[in-house]
């Protein structure tokens, strides 16, 4: 982790412990922390039949003893997090291998639960199933737990899920696994602090691919949900100083980019060949990126070229990829930056036809 | 004469108006004297969707009012008073609707959501070679506007402070030298427009949707005597719920609704060729068209289907309706390719269930952890939780692993054959000696029965003569005893002397409800109760008949146990009892044509 040189901490509020290829999470909301998941992409029509729900947040944590809930402190560092109480801590990490939010501890009882109804749940020998958001697989590892899955016949739904899990002998463990359904819960083979070092290996490996940049900024690359938006890769893309991670964004970028939105990746590629990246790709990828960008022309060139002016014109404003711009008047509109990024794009394509990086 | 609008039995509020692989439909305002327009493949316009528009007739550059003509060749709405103006809009089957007129027309974007207003607009481009106006709505796609004869033209304010439309509006106005126009407006979900086609004349699309729907009905046989014009209304509006592929969708298909559960779900699909008997070739192809989007990895077949993708699943209706069909119409169509094709994939399908939904005893018996798997969203038999096995779930595998053996003999698979229809037997057998409690079949959660009133303990009888005698002749005697499950218009979903029977805010629990009606019937009628069948089916239509194809009535004002008067939903409503739906057509066609019997 050559960039990164200073530890550093998570606001859970802002920053959820997370790991990149996993969906659950551990987020803070203003009443306390969650196990949450990220989003999974568009949800179908009448999803909220199915347990849809558009909160990251699905089942809220707490630490109990004897009833009454205990306050507890939050310390969270980028691979493990701990809820701390005067009773006793529990500790969280991700287990990528199992999709899974880990959890271990010597609190009394731990909860997790939710308001919300909507989902069928199951309750099994060894754990739990919740259908909130996700369908996650709550497995007891250490401990007993108590649930109840009673179904509410006129509100479709099971009753608003509750899981306790009780300590025995002091102690208690927990795996929350994401996993889509029809698929076999997956086991758990390593422990919570192996999870932690692997995380921390693979976070190491991905900042190598970064430009000098804080912990907290590679940590948010690396954990958040995967972009799919054209100028966001293509924004992205700037962090890295890695070719492979410049190229992969490139190509998504210019993939999802290839009619309706302002071509930014054409600059990256540019970028790409003026920092001798491009001698780092194999020739069949940059024959991918090079018919992606040469779609994206194509489009540009045969939907948004007014022949008759020599220009280029946006017709909607989703194309500009700006939130409401302001200087958007009727369509057609033909913005300098606009040609500008055309001619960006014109260049790439050239670039990548001619090899004249070699 | 068949149609909807000024002098017909029924209008377009609560029926919308479609065609067969349009997107594009229409319906009349519940609370305004408009027609209004709207997309079945962008929006759930009855769930609060923004892509909705009004058409207004314009005198003198203000609306008036109008009534309006509908049949399968176009929409016609005439302006009241001695001018006259007319607007007529005709659906096609390419993405695309004409309009002509001989007056001005304003197309309004108006959001069902109360204040939505122009929420859905996008984005104005009028085409630099002047050939038309495109329209950018987001998510719910692009509509062209193009003039062939008149003009067009938009009128839309962006709001640049909110940083959203305020207003949008088009403009048709006719030729000043012909006094006419004919507008062509398309939609397309993705992509750049790309029509090349010609414009036929419009009087030939009107021509056209006509003759395209006499076509269809050949799918059918006549109804009985007194159902003839109910059923005209019925099969219109499975042509109009018919889709073409498109987006998600790889096959043709019917959608549950146009504007509210604008789904393709999968046991209706099974259910529709139920009743295509005029075509049984058409009705396998229905029952084979869920499989097109069949999981490779584990053989699940989608439970709904929309345009923007699909998810959950529902039960394995196939196998019976392939046996109705079957029984009625002969194994013609069933060729020894067809067999070959489909042979696997029914038996992946079958195989998915004993695999992912197992009650875990090592035998083909079946458990689910959610009521939507078998369709009975809210059934008492569920009312224990999970995980349960529940009898019409069992009944629907017998089923198919039956039809799974007939297809594996008619692809000369004749141990695989053997083999499925072994598996088959017992299964019943488990049905039968588990699930059979001397007077109806019951749900078992974890091993225990539960103890339900719900209607779907009898759908076993969708096994027809393969049951016991002595279990049709109980279920024939349980159904037929009125004020329990059977009311004056058809069974209830639960008992009426349930505590549990409710006739609002449910969907089985109580009301009467169109395709419990039918799987019953069906089952009577193919184990040789023909005339209980035809007298619960009789009800049930004569229902529809009144009323129209939705999908499910309470059958009293009053509860039947406490006498307490009920408090209906306040229409317009995105629920069940409110929009005409393809489902209840469905049923009413194989009841009517099949089921009711002359007397």
């Amino acid at each position: 982790m050559k960039h990164i040189q200073e530890a550093f901490s998570l606001d859970l509020a802002k920053t959820p412990l997370a790991r990149r290829g996993s969906r659950p999470v551990l987020l803070q909301l203003p009443d306390g922390c969650y196990l949450g998941l990220k989003p999974a992409g568009n949800a179908l029509p009448f999803a909220q039949v199915f347990g849809g729900t558009s909160s990251m947040g699905i089942l809220r944590i707490q630490i109990m003893d004897g009833g009454k809930e205990l306050p507890y402190s939050v310390n969270a560092g980028p691979f493990i997090a701990e809820l701390i109480t005067g009773k006793g801590r529990v500790r969280f990490a991700i287990d990528k291998a199992a999709n899974a939010l880990r959890m271990e501890g010597d609190v009394p009882q731990l909860r997790l639960s939710s308001p919300l109804t909507g989902a069928n749940s199951v309750k099994y020998a060894d754990g739990v199933e919740t259908n909130l958001g996700g369908r996650v697989v709550h497995r007891i590892l250490r401990g007993t737990f108590e649930f109840d899955d009673s179904w509410m016949l006129k509100r479709w739904s099971s009753v608003p899920p509750c899981l306790d899990i009780m300590a025995v002998d002091g102690r208690m463990e927990a795996a929350c696994i994401e996993l889509p359904a029809d698929t076999d819960v997956p086991e758990i083979t390593r422990s919570l602090d192996e999870c932690a070092a692997e995380n921390k290996a693979d976070f190491e490996a991905f900042c190598d691919t970064l430009k000098p940049t804080d912990g907290l900024t590679a940590y948010r690359l690396w954990s958040e949900a995967r972009k799919t938006g054209s100028a966001e890769l293509a924004c992205e893309s700037y962090l890295f100083s890695d070719p492979r991670a410049v190229f992969e964004l490139a190509l998504a970028s210019a993939e999802a980019g290839k009619s309706g939105i302002t071509p930014l990746f054409g600059a990256v590629v540019l970028r790409m060949r003026d920092e001798g990246m491009l001698e780092k790709i194999s020739e069949e990828d940059i024959a991918r990126l090079r018919e992606a960008l040469k779609d994206a022309l194509a489009w540009w060139r045969k939907y948004r070229f007014d022949t008759a002016r020599g220009r280029y014109f946006y017709a909607y404003r989703d194309e500009t990829g700006e939130e409401n711009p302001q200087w958007f008047g009727e369509a057609p509109v033909y913005a300098p930056q606009l040609q500008e990024r055309l001619s960006q794009l014109e260049a790439a394509v050239g670039a990548l036809e001619w090899g004249g990086w070699n | 004469m068949f149609g909807f609008g000024k002098g017909q039995k029924f209008d377009l509020i609560r029926a919308p108006y479609g065609r067969r692989g349009s997107g594009f439909y229409l319906f009349e305002d519940y609370y305004l004297p408009l027609i209004r327009l709207s997309n079945t493949k962008a929006d759930s316009m009855m769930s609060g969707g923004d892509f909705v528009f009004d058409i207004k007739i314009l005198q003198y550059e203000r609306p008036v009012r109008y009534y309006y003509f509908a049949d399968a060749g176009s929409l016609k709405m005439t302006q009241y008073g001695e001018v006259g103006g007319t607007a007529e809009i005709a659906l096609t089957d390419k993405n695309m609707l004409r309009i002509r007129g001989n007056c001005a027309l304003r197309i309004e974007l108006r959001s069902a959501r109360e204040g939505g207003g122009a929420a859905a607009c996008r984005g104005v481009f009028p085409f630099l070679d002047g050939s038309g106006t495109e329209l950018y709505f987001g998510k719910h796609g692009k509509m062209f506007f193009k003039p062939l004869e008149g003009s067009v033209s938009v009128e839309a304010v962006y709001d640049r402070a909110q940083g959203k439309y305020a207003s949008c509006a088009v403009l048709v106005k006719p030729d000043e030298e012909t006094d006419s126009f004919d507008i062509a407006v398309h939609e397309y979900m993705s992509g750049e427009f790309s029509y090349g086609g010609a414009y036929e004349p419009f009087d030939k699309v009107v021509a056209d949707n006509k003759a395209d729907f006499e076509a269809f009905k050949k799918n059918y046989r006549p109804a009985a005597s007194g159902y003839e014009e109910a059923a005209e209304y019925a099969m219109w509006l499975i042509w109009t719920h018919r889709v073409n592929p498109g987006g998600y969708i790889k096959a043709p298909m019917i959608l549950m609704h146009l504007q509210w559960l604008n789904a393709c779900c999968a046991w209706q699909q099974s259910l529709h060729a139920m009743a295509m008997q005029g075509n049984p070739k058409e009705g396998w192809r229905q029952i084979c068209a869920l499989f097109e989007h069949q999981d490779e990895r584990t053989g699940k077949l989608p439970g709904m289907l929309f345009y923007s993708g699909a998810g959950a699943i529902q039960a394995p209706f196939q196998g019976f309706a392939l046996d109705f069909l079957i029984r009625k119409c002969g194994d013609g169509f069933l060729t020894a390719e067809e067999c070959k094709r489909m042979y696997p994939k029914f038996a992946k399908w079958a195989n998915y269930w004993t695999t992912y939904r197992s009650a875990g005893r090592g035998d083909d018996l079946i458990a689910v952890n959610s009521p939507h798997d078998s369709g009975w969203d809210d059934a008492s038999i569920f009312k224990d939780g999970f995980p349960c096995s529940s009898p019409d779930l069992i009944a629907f595998l017998v089923a198919l692993m039956s039809a799974t053996a007939r297809l594996a003999r008619g692809a000369g698979e004749e141990e695989a054959a053997k083999e499925w229809q072994g598996r088959s037997d017992r299964l019943l057998n488990t049905l039968i000696t588990e699930f059979w409690d001397g007077e109806r079949f019951i749900s078992r959660k974890k091993g225990r029965p539960v103890d339900s009133l719900s209607l779907a303990n009898y759908q076993p009888i969708l096994l027809g003569d393969r049951l016991p005698r002595h279990i049709i002749d109980k279920i024939a005697e349980k159904l037929m005893i009125e004020g329990e499950l059977l009311s004056p218009i058809g069974l209830c979903t639960e008992s009426m002397k349930s505590p549990l029977c409710s006739f609002v805010d449910q969907f089985v629990l109580g009301r009467v409800v169109a395709p419990a009606n039918l799987i019953i019937t069906a089952g009577l009628h193919i184990a040789g109760k023909t005339k209980e069948a035809s007298i619960i089916a009789r009800r049930f239509c004569d229902k529809l008949r009144e009323e129209g194809m939705i999908l499910g009535f309470a059958p009293y004002s009053r509860h039947p146990l406490t006498g307490e008067k009920i408090r209906f939903n306040q229409p317009p409503a995105a629920n069940d009892p409110w929009p005409w739906s393809g489902w209840a057509a469905g049923s009413f066609m194989t009841m009517a044509t099949t089921l009711v019997v002359d007397e």
